[in-house]
């Protein structure tokens, strides 16, 4: 392991001596020298695994890749074939391999980078806009020297029916590089649309993928976002998700990490306007040598709001997991609906969770709840089926893939719901029999 | 095909059977009576193979192998259908693809080769016309949200695409109203043939008017107490059970 001064000082590195194109990133960068590395002391970081961070000096990476063709993504793709795409490869844009045909009305897409250096006005002045300087390293990192991301842009009243594409694509030719992208989704007013968002690897070395995305939802806007997280089982993933809701707008996400050595997905959402809409829908699988933490950061600062956030989580062999959810509702807040929830399946002994959802209710008038669970695979379900002739491990299995459904069914897309029951099926092929 | 010798059986430590003996033969169907908490349910999940219900003396033999050696899916693959008398619901695992797994588990341990999902939606179709039943339960998560009656039907038809040897019925009658209590007895009626034995647990006598059983077996505090015909039954019904777990204490 490296001790913690030199990886905080191996990080400060990363951000000196750079021009940045945004007066943010100057200030992020300055900031970030007045970090210091998460610790358990941090409340947010708390219950997060922190060694697996410590075992590589994740450096910027400068190495030629193979150039990835349509054949290589092809397998990843969710969206339409000819639907609008970003692919993002170790973090930048990739023109060849990304559809931006400017013939859908009212959709603008582009990569940030060049959006920045045009000055692109969304770019210089919402870039960071949510997200701060950075309120922890990684974010304060990102914010400094991102790679380049997506900018995506729906018109007034625009109504875009093709689902939008966004392809985090990591090939790690050789060493174990960082890569930092960034994303600005701005939805104006009237406007909706269904981004899915996936980051997948094709290479097997450990990389550090750390990602924010900023979104933007304008009066009586819809967005519909669909994320899996696939990566390869050695590489640490973080991914924070900054969004701002006005009066009347909707977002809907449904989430699914599934890969990864280490990965965290924090969630920040501030409703801004009344009676906004906020449906957070999650699973996770952790397996031997893999923790995954999810962060909620719900905060209703104005009346009628509603969140529903809930999600499941599988934990296998010596998987760990991490659910820490809070929901905090202002004074002025009232007629406040949220309700938070967490279950999770253990099919080891050795596997763990810690689960912490926090209300913090500070209105009178409201519809708050919260609940938790941690379970095992239910004796009588499983007896019931070997009464039926499965076999006990594929009864387990029938049984996990059931306890998934109830969040997959929620992804309005087909395509990414049956990639991840695909992906599930494989991954719960070898659980093991709880030892008595 | 069925030998159960002095079998006694523990659950959570207390003894419950206190050696039951039977004998069920290809073709045979008998009725297990007895009033709540007698142990029926403790027979037949025994034979099932539930982990909770320890066998502390006695054997089992099952076409004249030592049944109590195999797990329950062992078990089911080599005939015996246990129709629960609570049946589970198991969230987010479709009806459909349950039986489907069920009927292609036990085919490919008998060395039948599985069957394709056409070929499957056919055995499902001729089936439930055989039974006399309608498909809309197969869309739906197993037994999620299903009443009473259609969870005793949904049984009925999982015996029916299993094709077992051996069913065992745990109050498969209990809760139905008249008419779901026919469709269930015209089901077990077609599935009765000269190959397949039946023990049909029961409460109460109604169930056998409409299946007619070879021998009635009365069981009390984990024992049979008297074995008959079904006129035993009918006394039963008309002099209660006290009348023979009585003349048993006489
Ligand atoms: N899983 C169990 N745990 C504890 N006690 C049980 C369990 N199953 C049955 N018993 C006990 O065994 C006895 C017989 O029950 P059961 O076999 O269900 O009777 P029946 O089916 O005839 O009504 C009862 O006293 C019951 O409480
Ligand atoms: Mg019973």
């Amino acid at each position: 392991m490296i001790p913690r001064t030199e990886m905080l000082q191996h990080y400060r590195t990363l951000a000196t001596g750079i021009s940045p194109a945004l007066p943010i990133q100057q200030k992020a960068a300055m900031h970030l020298q007045e970090l210091n590395l998460p610790s358990k002391k941090d409340e947010d970081w708390h219950y997060t695994p922190l060694a697996p961070l410590l075992e590589y000096r994740f450096a910027a990476n400068n190495d030629a890749f193979v150039e990835p063709h349509f054949k290589d993504i092809k397998k990843f793709l969710l969206g339409e074939q000819d639907g609008p795409r970003i692919v993002l490869v170790n973090g930048c844009f990739h023109p060849g391999l990304s559809c931006i045909s400017d013939t859908i009305d009212g959709l603008s897409v582009g990569s940030i980078q060049a959006e920045a250096v045009r000055k692109n006005k969304d770019v210089t002045n919402n870039l960071g806009a949510l997200s701060g300087e950075g309120s922890h390293l990684f974010s304060a990192l990102n914010t400094a020297v991102f790679n380049d991301g997506a900018w995506i842009r729906i018109a007034h009243d625009a109504v875009i029916e093709k689902p939008i594409e966004l392809l985090h694509l990591t090939i790690a030719a050789s060493g174990t590089p960082i890569f930092q992208p960034r994303n600005l989704i701005m939805l104006e007013e009237g406007a909706s649309a269904m981004v899915i968002e996936s980051s997948v690897s094709a290479g097997s070395n450990p990389c550090f993928n750390n990602m924010i995305s900023e979104i933007f939802l304008g009066r009586n806007t819809g967005l519909e976002h669909l994320r899996l997280q696939n990566v390869n089982r050695v590489s640490r993933h973080l991914a924070g998700l900054y969004i701002r809701e006005e009066e009347n707008s909707h977002y809907h996400c449904t989430n699914t990490d599934l890969g990864a050595n280490w990965s965290r997905t924090e969630f920040n959402v501030d409703f801004a306007g009344e009676n906004a809409e906020c449906t957070l829908n999650g699973l996770y699988l952790a397996g031997d040598d893999q923790s995954t933490s999810i962060h909620l950061n719900i905060s209703h600062a104005a009346p009628g709001c509603i969140s529903h956030e809930f999600f499941k989580g599988i934990l296998k062999g010596k998987g760990k997991a991490v659910f820490d959810g809070n929901v905090i509702v202002e004074k002025d807040a009232q007629k406040t609906d949220a309700h938070l929830k967490n279950a999770n399946l253990l099919l080891s002994r050795e596997a763990e969770i810690d689960t912490k959802p926090v209300l913090q209710i500070n209105a009178d008038d409201v519809q708050c709840s919260h609940g938790t669970t941690v379970g095992q695979i239910d004796p009588e379900l499983l007896f019931y089926l070997q009464a039926r002739g499965i076999p006990e491990p594929q009864a387990r299995k029938m049984i996990s893939l059931g306890f998934a459904k109830e969040i997959l069914q929620r992804y309005p897309l087909p395509a990414i719901r049956e990639m991840i029951e695909g992906i599930l099926e494989v991954r719960l092929a070898d659980i093991e029999a709880v030892e008595g | 095909m069925l030998t159960v010798k002095n079998l006694h059986v523990s659950v959570a430590g207390k003894p419950i059977l206190h050696g039951i003996n039977l004998d069920v033969k290809a073709g045979e169907v008998h009725a297990l009576m007895g009033p709540n908490g007698s142990g029926k349910s403790t027979l037949a999940n025994t034979l099932a193979g539930h982990e909770d219900y320890l066998v502390t003396d006695g054997e089992v033999l099952f076409e004249g192998e030592n049944l109590l050696a195999y797990s329950p899916e062992e078990r089911a693959q080599k005939g015996i259908f246990l129709a629960f008398q609570y049946p589970v619901e198991i969230p987010g695992v479709n009806n459909m693809y349950f039986l489907k797994m069920a009927v292609n588990a036990i085919r490919k341990a008998q060395g039948k080769e599985e069957l394709d999902a056409l070929d499957f939606m056919k055995h499902i179709k001729a089936t439930l016309t055989k039974l006399d039943m309608e498909d809309s339960l197969q869309k739906r998560d197993v037994n999620v949200g299903f009443s009473g009656g259609e969870k005793k039907r949904s049984e009925i038809l999982q015996m029916a695409l299993l094709e077992p040897k051996l069913g065992i019925l745990d109050e498969t009658d209990s809760g139905l109203d008249i008419d779901a209590l026919r469709a269930v007895a015209t089901g077990v009626n077609k599935l009765r043939n000269a190959e397949r034995a039946m023990i049909i647990v029961t409460h109460y006598q109604r169930l056998l008017d409409y299946i007619e059983p070879d021998f009635v077996h009365v069981i009390s505090n984990g024992k049979i107490i008297r074995t008959g015909n079904k006129t035993l039954a009918l006394e039963l019904e008309e002099k209660g059970y006290g009348w023979i777990t009585g003349e048993e204490a006489a």
